[in-house]
This record gives structure tokens, C-alpha cells and sequence, in this order.
């Protein structure tokens, strides 16, 4: 049988079918850049994206501890970003975030001491719905910051005002410990506690003596403290990593799932010292 | 008539062809690029650069908040990137901004006024600045200007210790520094803490040009003083502003700080629009309304030197 030509003049076809193969090899790029590419261009963003709001959460943590310790009522703002861009022409999603004030009116987290004083334990929520870097929720909560991934146990990343020391005599034995904890209370007016999107928010914070503690409240004969948080891990790892041997020495801890508890063990006195500070968060 | 041959052999044609062929498309291509995405690739820069600005602003206005706040003589210094540049290789315009300080003589009739008026006692420091001279508290500001080619062009405000983000179809505000307590059930306070801006001369604008358009420069500010005269039962607070929308929102929009005591009737919110600049009025209604006004004296620079 006889083969149809097509072209019958087969002058310079060499040059067009290179053509078309050169176009091919320009789409089959193109396409290798999006599957590829564009994700790690895309998580190297939402990485930057969360750098910046552990930035902002570390400055936020900085503003309620200056304004807990001035005692001022003057209100101080914090930006917080809630996701990045797309990228134009290749295909791309953009990553969004969520952030919301868990305050005293809602939380069930708290702390108590001795089985006596309860103190509200509020937080501060941000929950980042990435496309392509993990999933990471940062957690104002009892003055210190968590970070929390899907995989492995969440962090204390910023320690809070929660500090024990060993006191001693003239031999250099311990014969006292004191601890002194500053607990942040946050108090939402008119439930301005939600927001989320693409672009960015403020946090506004402002230090108010009506539910605060002016003096530090003094318990001579401490003998246990919970901490009622989904984060207990973070908390036990902070004090474990933070307290001293000589105090770490005098008290036994208990872990629960969403509870801490640390108990004296008995022989050297612990001084507890706590002061509640109110501060007035709202979104905007 | 015999044909004219131009290349009396064929061969190599191919290649002629196929250099002419590549060279059309690079020209097709980098055309597409500079008509199409260059111009998405810079409005996405100058967009990336205003929310640059605006972190920038918002970390100026977080540094002034903690010197009143502390009330400490120390210098603090905030970054703002004034433009943009270009692209290289392609055919692009470089954005570029200016910053100022607005001061007293600068703003206006821009002020704060309350009625009963404060008086040189009530504001002992500040009686050089305004009470005599002036009518009122003036609004000074620290002042941001984009001069953007792709997009529209921003303006951003730090006054009355607020932010306001002027676009051309809109005007935000991040909240200015007031606090309200529902004191009694007849009576509500409101605390405001007033920024009051003292700039130096030749160091009080500085701008961007096209030689060195993303020109970074230090805003320098100083804490100096604050007065805080209480004033019970006042019978309006007016803010006369050239960016009235913005505050509208701030205190009677979604979220507004004042909107929940607007909704009970216990003040009222009237706008007068009739004069330039227009004003926001906050007089009681139902409640009495105590005004705790602290003014902190706070020196600007932009550039390097002693700020006092």
C-alpha cells in the first residue's frame, strides 16, 4: 500500500517539527516548575509567614508583660499577619489563619493552688491553615507561648513569669524555696474575640486594676499547684527544664493528659507567691 | 519569464527558518513578559511594600504607646521604607514615598476640643504649645505618602494616636488609645492617651527620589512630657479631622470602641460635615461622660541626631 505524504515539499520540515519539540520541552518546564517548583517556593512563604507571627506573638507577649508590670491602662497594639498571597499565573492556594481569645467567660483551663485559689487560665489562639508548610498553632496562654504541629508534643517557645528558687543558709543548705508565678487574666468586652482571614489583624491589650491583684498573694505553707491545660506537656517540660535541681529536688509532679500537678514533697518549706493581672484583650 | 531563484540551493533553509521561528518566539515571549507580567510582578511589589508600611507604622505607633506609657526619656527608632525599586532588565518605574511630621502650625484647624475648654492650669506644660494660641489640643500627626505607578497611590496617618489607612475608595483606622469604663450606671470615663508630636526643623520630611527610590529611614522619637487633666462631666469632645470616615468607623463601626454605649443611647455620636476640616462629636445622653485626657509631649526626627 502507498504511504500518504502529507508535505509534499520537505523543504526545511526538520526546522518546524524542532519547533514544536522545543515549544514541548517549554511546557513540559513550565510544568515541572508547578508541580515542583511552586511548592517549595510556596512553603518557603508560609515558613516566612510563620516566622513573622512568632515574631508578633513574642511581641505581644512583651507588650502585656511591660503593661503588667507598669500597671498601665493605656492600650497597646500588635499586628498579627494571617496568611500569604498567592503566587500569579501558576497555581497556587493561599494560606489563611484564625485567631480567636479564649478569655475568662469561656475557658475551663485553670490553675489552682493549694485546692483553695482558682485562677482563670485564658489564652490567646492562633491557628494557621497552611496549604504547604505543616499546620502550627501558636498559644498565649498563663504569659508564656506554646507551639503546637500536628506531629510531636507542643513547645513552651516564651517562658511565663513562673519562677521557683532555692533559698539557703549560712552553710549553703537549702532551707527554703519560694516561688512566685505573675498570671496573666485575659477579659474580652463585647466578645470582640474572633477573627481570621487573608490579611492581618490587631490584638489590643490594656492592663485594668479592676480584677488585678496590686500586692503578691502569700501562701507560707504551699503544698500543691494544678495547671488545667491541654498544653501540660509544654508546661511540664518549661518547669522541668527551667527549675533548678535543688527545687526540682523538693516537689514530685503528676501528669494527666490536660492537667499538671506539682506537690511538695515534704521537709523543705515552699513559699508560694501569685498575683493575678487583668488585662482587657480585643480584636480589631 | 524565468523564476528568480534567491538561494539557488535549498539546503540549510531548515536552519534559517528555524533561527528566524526562535527568534519571533523569545520576541513573543519577552514581549508577553514586559506587557503582561511585569506590570502583575510590580503592582505584587508595590502591594508587598504598602504591607511592609504598614507593619512599619504599626511598629511606630507601638513604640510611641510604650514611651507614654513608661513614660521614659529613651530614644526609640522605627524603620520606614519610603519606596520601591525597579526591576532590572525590564522596562519598570520605581515607587516612592515621603514621610513627614505634621506639627501644631502645620495641621490646621485638625485639634481636639472639649467643652468646658481646657485652660493654661489645666495643661501647665503645654501652654506655649497650644492653649493660648491655639483653640484647642492641635492634632499633630506623623504623615506617610505613596507615590505608587501601578497601584493607587496610599496615605498613611498616625494621628490622635490612631492610624488611619486612606485609600482612594476607602479610609481605615487602627483604634487610637482609648480606653471606656462604665464607671456608674449614670456615668461612663473615657481614658485617651493623646500623642502630642514636636518635630525639629530640617529634619522633619524626608523623601525617596529615583536615584535611590526603597530609601530606608529612622523615625527617632523621644518621650519629653505628659499633663493629665481630669475633666468630669463634660459636655462634648469634638475631633476635628480631615479623615472623618476613618474615625466614624473607629468608634461607632463594627467593633468601634464606642459603638455598644451608642446602641444603649447612653452618648451620642454626631458627625458635622458643614465645615473643613469636619468633626466627630461625643456629647452624653443618657450617661455623663468623665474625660481622663493624658497629652504626652513626644519629640520626632527623621534622620540621625539627638531627639529631645
Amino acid at each position: 500500500m502507498k504511504a500518504i505524504v502529507l508535505v509534499k515539499d520537505k523543504t526545511a520540515v526538520a526546522g518546524v517539527i524542532e519547533f514544536i519539540l522545543l515549544i514541548a520541552m517549554f511546557a513540559i518546564i513550565l510544568a515541572l516548575i508547578q508541580v515542583f517548583y511552586i511548592p517549595e517556593i510556596m512553603a518557603q512563604d508560609e515558613s516566612e509567614n510563620m516566622e513573622e507571627i512568632s515574631n508578633q506573638f513574642s511581641r505581644l507577649k512583651t507588650m502585656i508583660d511591660i503593661q503588667s508590670k507598669k500597671e498601665s491602662e493605656i492600650p497597646l497594639s500588635t499586628r498579627i499577619p494571617f496568611g500569604n498571597k498567592q503566587l500569579p499565573y501558576f497555581v497556587t492556594v493561599p494560606s489563611s489563619g484564625y485567631l480567636s481569645i479564649v478569655d475568662r467567660d469561656i475557658t475551663d483551663s485553670y490553675i489552682e493552688i493549694n485546692d483553695q485559689y482558682y485562677v482563670d487560665l485564658t489564652d490567646i489562639k492562633y491557628k494557621a491553615d497552611n496549604a504547604y508548610f505543616t499546620h502550627q498553632d501558636y498559644i498565649y496562654e498563663g504569659g508564656g507561648v506554646i507551639i503546637k504541629q500536628p506531629e510531636g508534643n507542643p513547645v513552651m517557645w516564651q517562658n511565663p513569669s513562673f519562677n521557683a528558687s532555692p533559698m539557703r543558709d549560712q552553710h549553703l543548705d537549702v532551707n527554703n524555696i519560694v516561688m512566685y508565678f505573675d498570671i496573666p487574666v485575659l477579659v474580652c468586652k463585647d466578645h470582640d474575640n474572633f477573627g481570621g482571614g487573608y490579611s492581618s489583624c490587631y490584638i489590643t491589650t490594656n492592663y485594668s486594676d479592676e480584677l488585678s491583684d496590686s500586692n503578691w498573694n502569700y501562701l507560707p505553707n504551699f503544698s500543691n499547684i494544678t495547671i488545667k491545660s491541654d498544653y501540660s506537656i509544654a508546661w511540664f517540660k518549661f518547669i522541668n527544664k527551667t527549675f533548678e535541681k535543688d527545687v526540682k529536688q523538693n516537689i514530685s509532679f503528676y501528669r494527666g493528659s490536660d492537667f499538671l500537678e506539682i506537690r511538695e514533697k515534704g521537709g523543705i518549706p515552699i513559699n508560694f507567691y501569685y498575683r493575678k493581672k487583668c488585662i482587657f484583650t480585643r480584636i480589631d | 519569464m524565468k523564476k528568480r531563484l534567491l538561494f539557488g540551493k535549498t539546503y540549510a533553509v531548515s536552519g534559517v527558518i528555524e533561527a528566524l521561528l526562535l527568534i519571533a518566539l523569545v520576541a513573543i515571549i519577552i514581549s508577553t513578559i514586559q506587557l503582561i507580567y511585569i506590570p502583575d510582578i510590580m503592582e505584587d511589589k508595590e502591594e508587598d511594600h504598602m504591607s511592609e508600611i504598614e507593619k512599619q507604622i504599626s511598629y511606630l505607633k507601638s513604640n510611641i504607646d510604650i514611651q507614654t506609657m513608661t513614660k521614659e526619656k529613651v530614644l526609640l527608632s522605627s524603620a520606614i521604607t519610603l519606596g520601591n525599586k525597579q526591576l532590572p532588565y525590564f522596562v519598570t518605574m520605581g515607587s516612592t514615598g515621603q514621610v513627614q511630621v505634621n506639627n501644631k502650625s502645620d495641621v490646621g484647624s485638625c485639634r481636639i476640643k472639649t467643652s468646658p475648654a481646657f485652660d493654661s492650669s489645666d495643661l501647665p506644660d503645654f501652654s506655649d504649645d497650644f492653649i493660648i494660641k491655639y483653640d484647642g489640643i492641635p492634632l499633630t500627626s506623623i504623615e506617610y505618602n505613596a507615590y505608587n505607578n501601578y497601584i493607587d497611590n496610599y496615605k498613611y496617618v498616625f494621628e490622635g494616636g490612631a492610624i488611619v489607612a486612606k485609600k482612594p475608595d476607602e479610609e481605615m483606622m487602627v483604634q487610637p488609645s482609648i480606653v471606656v469604663e462604665n464607671t456608674t450606671d449614670t456615668k461612663i470615663t473615657l481614658y485617651y492617651s493623646l500623642p502630642f508630636f514636636t518635630d525639629f526643623a530640617g529634619r522633619k520630611i524626608e523623601s525617596s527620589g529615583f536615584g535611590n527610590p526603597d530609601l530606608t529611614v529612622y523615625i527617632h522619637t523621644n518621650y519629653s512630657l505628659y499633663n493629665s487633666p481630669p475633666r468630669t462631666g463634660i459636655s462634648s469632645l469634638q475631633i476635628h479631622t480631615n479623615y472623618i470616615e476613618a474615625w466614624n468607623n473607629s468608634l461607632i463601626g463594627n467593633n468601634g470602641l464606642l459603638l455598644s454605649q451608642y446602641n444603649n443611647d447612653d452618648i451620642s455620636i454626631t458627625i458635622h460635615d458643614t465645615q473643613e476640616p469636619a468633626y466627630i462629636e461625643i456629647s452624653p445622653n443618657n450617661k455623663d461622660i468623665d474625660l481622663v485626657l493624658t497629652v504626652s509631649k513626644i519629640g520626632v526626627q527623621i534622620g540621625p541626631g539627638v531627639v529631645k
